[in-house]
């Protein structure tokens, strides 16, 4: 009797299967579930942002003037590049001059031709997003290359003002670059230090691409000329930057998620 | 004078993405680390209401059959449970099929068959089924949904609340591994309904009614004369209307439903310029009544201001680059550094659809999504994309109130095939 | 020169090397798990709970705290076995009890797991 019983209790829960391992964590369901708050949250965040922002302000010009300096190693076949002083409300810095490429009225004419053939022919291209991207591109060619055509003398920068845009732009980038990324980090549930190290490492990806995209728009002023200006700025701007700002806090965030997705210490349901 | 306007502009543009950028980090925070507000699903009663559920289709016959062998296998009451198809002038087998279903089923299954005299369109369609139904509550799916066993009793349970006006469920995208496109809409539906819904739910803010998956008392409708059939945002609409009637939205994050995500970028890009074109709409009607209401706290208002205007954010917001790149060529350089901030922010805010990347990367997080996290950067692809169809919406939204024109419906496109998901028969 | 702009078109590219992985070799594409046929169960957990009881504790172990009236470890809890269970008044339990029959409990009696 007693052992039909027990074994009644053990037939009856056949159907619930618990996997090795897991026996003890009950998987909360997705719906409610949320992460325990550390209430260092604030405090953290602005430790991952206070320092950061305290360098760039002290160094910003002098990497920025390292950043001149190793482009003007790039351009080897342009000795007359000059390092010249700039400023803004922040501080002094030093900018590269020297004498960029106008393009010439048929230069202008032809890209505007290839442009506008572009644009037309971009309808083929399948995926709208790349379409978008591309029609947004090709039109800012177009309209420099309309202005170069007929307002060539009115164009307002050459390499030294626009060196003084890109990097005001890139102050500013360095500044909002720590802000972001700790914002987003923080939410994750993992150890300051780990934070702070990648806050550090995008700001010093920043750095870094701040000097090759410098270099890269020079290269394309200097052999191609200033009609490629607004498209550098515009589409491998600012904007370009948020590709690796997300491209690191989803590699983090998606290497962490798996490893804490069963590790209750980090999980809370409803409260 | 001119280049005033345009520094104006950009900096009014970039307070607006600062305050939207705050309501999202405010959203994340709460979904989070708050506490979470659970919806009515663990109310056991037996005494529920009876229920309608409406299917609107039209040329259906490839998932006709899913979501009707689905909604037979629920375990709500069936005394209770009338479900109604609607046959939208299909010129398919969709009628066929439903006429299968109701010779069998008599006392279930009521389709109602709309012929081409009659105004085509959601809207339309549920209002001619809310004639015919007789029960309290109306709970709405669309055709390509296959709701599980115990969902309709998980919603319906809600509306034993009497302030709860209407409920919305989770949707979640079936065909996630098909192409880019699909992965990008799984990720942002993530992001709204894991994180966005679910938060304004906790703060007592303003849920959306998303039109399938959902419910609202059939009085309710029946006191403003039914859906809008001019509106093309039909949900949006009730939303508001509830709100304003004194009554509120449940948002039942554990009451989940497939989907079937548009597969391709056409259809993805009438689907984005459709709801704008719909919530500007919506918009227009009834920004100032939601803003007047003696019925919504002043925290209600303002996230109501902030939901109606989602939509227009985007034109602006496409005005921005096309206003720094006039000062541009004016050199405005000192104006310039603000356009940065203003892009950064806009990225920042809009990476998916009106959701900051994290916000996105968080929904997945707590969804248990690990690799799939990786495609985040890919979604900046989808920023030009997203304001430019959501700005189109708007404008044809300011040319349906210029010319009073009548919005012409358009078949959603279907991908799957019928009889590849047979879950449940 | 050239391979400055090599670098600078591989460092835009990098942050989206992650994501191409995944997207042709993909591990985590599926769609999130429902499932079709959860139904609100009065004793979900209840039966959850003995689910776990039954794949931790053995057959012998049960007949064995039956008879001699022992206790059983489960996780960090004692068990305690019966075939019925009748707890008188003014009782406080601080143990996990399993009654294979019928539990009676009378007035003022606190179970705390």
């Amino acid at each position: 009797m007693k052992e039909c019983i027990v074994t009644q209790f053990r037939e009856y829960y056949n159907n619930f299967n618990v996997k090795p391992g897991e026996e003890k964590f009950i998987p909360y369901h997705r719906a409610y579930r949320k992460l325990v708050y550390n209430k260092r949250f604030f405090p953290y965040l602005v430790l991952l942002i206070f320092p950061f922002e305290v360098l760039i302000l002290l160094f910003s010009n002098r990497i920025i003037l390292k950043i001149c300096e190793l482009t003007k190693l790039t351009l080897s076949n342009y000795p007359n590049a000059l390092l010249v002083k700039s400023s803004n409300f922040l501080t002094d810095f030093y900018v590269l001059d020297l004498p960029g490429k106008y393009p010439s009225y048929l230069f202008s004419l032809v890209t505007f031709i290839v442009s506008t053939i572009g644009i037309v022919l971009s309808k083929f291209i399948k995926s709208k997003p790349v379409k978008l991207w591309t029609i947004y591109a090709l039109l800012l060619i177009l309209v420099s290359s309309i202005f170069f055509m007929f307002f060539p003398s009115k164009f307002p920068y050459n390499i030294k003002t626009f060196s003084e845009l890109y990097f005001n732009t890139e102050i500013g980038i360095w500044l909002f670059v720590p802000i972001i990324v700790a914002l987003s980090l923080e939410f994750a549930p993992s150890h300051f230090l780990i934070k702070f190290f990648i806050v550090f490492l995008v700001l010093i990806y920043s750095i870094v691409f701040g000097f090759f995209r410098y270099a890269f728009f020079l290269y394309v002023i200097l052999n191609l000329s200033y009609l490629f200006l607004p498209v550098l700025y515009f589409v491998f701007g600012p904007i370009l930057d948020f590709t690796y700002i997300v491209g690191f806090f989803s590699l983090f965030l998606g290497i962490l998620s798996n490893k804490i997705q069963k590790d209750k210490r980090f999980w809370r349901w409803v409260y | 004078m001119g280049v005033l306007i345009l520094r104006i502009y950009l900096v009014v543009l970039t307070v607006v993405i600062s305050l939207y950028a705050i309501r999202h980090f405010i959203f994340s925070f709460n979904r989070v680390f708050g506490e979470q507000k659970l919806g009515y699903q663990d109310v056991l009663d037996s005494d529920l209401p009876t229920v309608s559920v409406l299917i609107p289709m039209h040329n259906e016959e490839k998932v006709a059959g899913n979501v009707l062998n689905a909604l037979l296998n629920v375990d709500y009451p069936h005394e209770k449970l009338e479900i109604i198809p609607i046959d939208d002038n299909s010129s398919d087998g969709t009628r066929k099929i439903l006429e299968s279903y109701a010779e069998k089923y008599p006392n279930l299954i009521h389709p109602v068959f709309r012929d081409s005299s009659a105004v085509r369109g959601k809207p339309s369609s549920l209002n001619d089924a809310i004639k015919v139904a007789n029960d309290e509550i109306i709970i709405v799916f669309d055709a390509d949904y296959i709701p599980s066993k115990g969902l309709v009793r998980d919603l319906v349970v809600s509306f034993l609340d009497p302030e709860i006006g209407a409920v919305m469920g989770r949707v979640i995208p079936l065909n996630v591994s098909k192409n880019f496109l699909t992965r990008f809409i799984e990720l942002e539906r993530s992001g709204g309904y894991q994180v966005d819904q679910q938060a304004r739910y906790n703060l007592g803010l303003i849920p959306q009614y998303g039109g399938t998956v959902g419910g609202f008392r059939r009085e309710l409708i029946l006191k403003f004369g039914g859906f809008d059939p001019k509106v093309l945002a039909e949900d949006t609409e009730l939303t508001i209307r509830t709100y304003v009637s004194h009554k509120k939205v449940a948002y039942m994050n554990r009451a989940e439903c497939y989907e079937e995500s548009p597969e391709t970028w056409d259809a993805r890009a009438r689907q984005i310029r459709r709801w704008s074109r719909g919530h500007n709409q919506v918009m227009f009607k009834y920004l100032l009544p939601l803003i007047k209401s003696p019925f919504l706290s002043v925290k209600e208002k303002v996230d109501g201001v902030f939901l109606l205007c989602i939509y227009l954010v985007p034109p602006l917001i496409l005005f921005g680059p096309i206003d720094s790149i006039i000062l541009f060529f004016l050199g405005e350089i000192q104006i310039l550094r603000g356009a940065l901030v203003f892009l950064l922010l806009s990225a920042y805010t809009t990476f998916g659809l009106f959701a900051p990347f994290y916000e996105i990367g968080l929904g997945a997080f707590l969804d248990g999504g690990t690799y799939r996290l990786f495609l985040l950067p890919f979604l900046l692809f989808n920023f030009f994309f997203n304001m430019w169809y959501s700005s189109l919406g708007f404008f044809d939204s300011i040319l349906d109130i210029i010319t009073k024109r009548n919005p012409t419906w358009h078949k959603t496109q279907r991908f799957r095939n019928g009889g590849d998901l047979d879950c449940c028969s | 020169m050239l391979l400055v702009v090599f670098v600078f078109l591989l460092l835009v590219l990098l942050p989206f090397l992650p994501g191409l992985i995944e997207y042709f070799n993909p591990k985590d594409n599926l769609p999130l798990d429902i499932n079709f046929y959860y139904s609100k169960n009065p004793r979900y957990f209840s039966e959850s709970f003995k689910s776990k009881l039954h794949s931790k504790i053995k057959d012998d172990e049960v007949q064995k705290a039956l008879y001699a009236n022992e206790k059983v470890e489960f996780f960090h809890d004692n068990v305690r076995f019966f075939y019925f269970y009748d707890i008188p008044s003014n009782t406080e339990l601080n143990e996990i009890l399993y009654v294979l029959n019928d539990l009676k409990t009378h007035e003022n009696v606190i179970l705390n797991k």
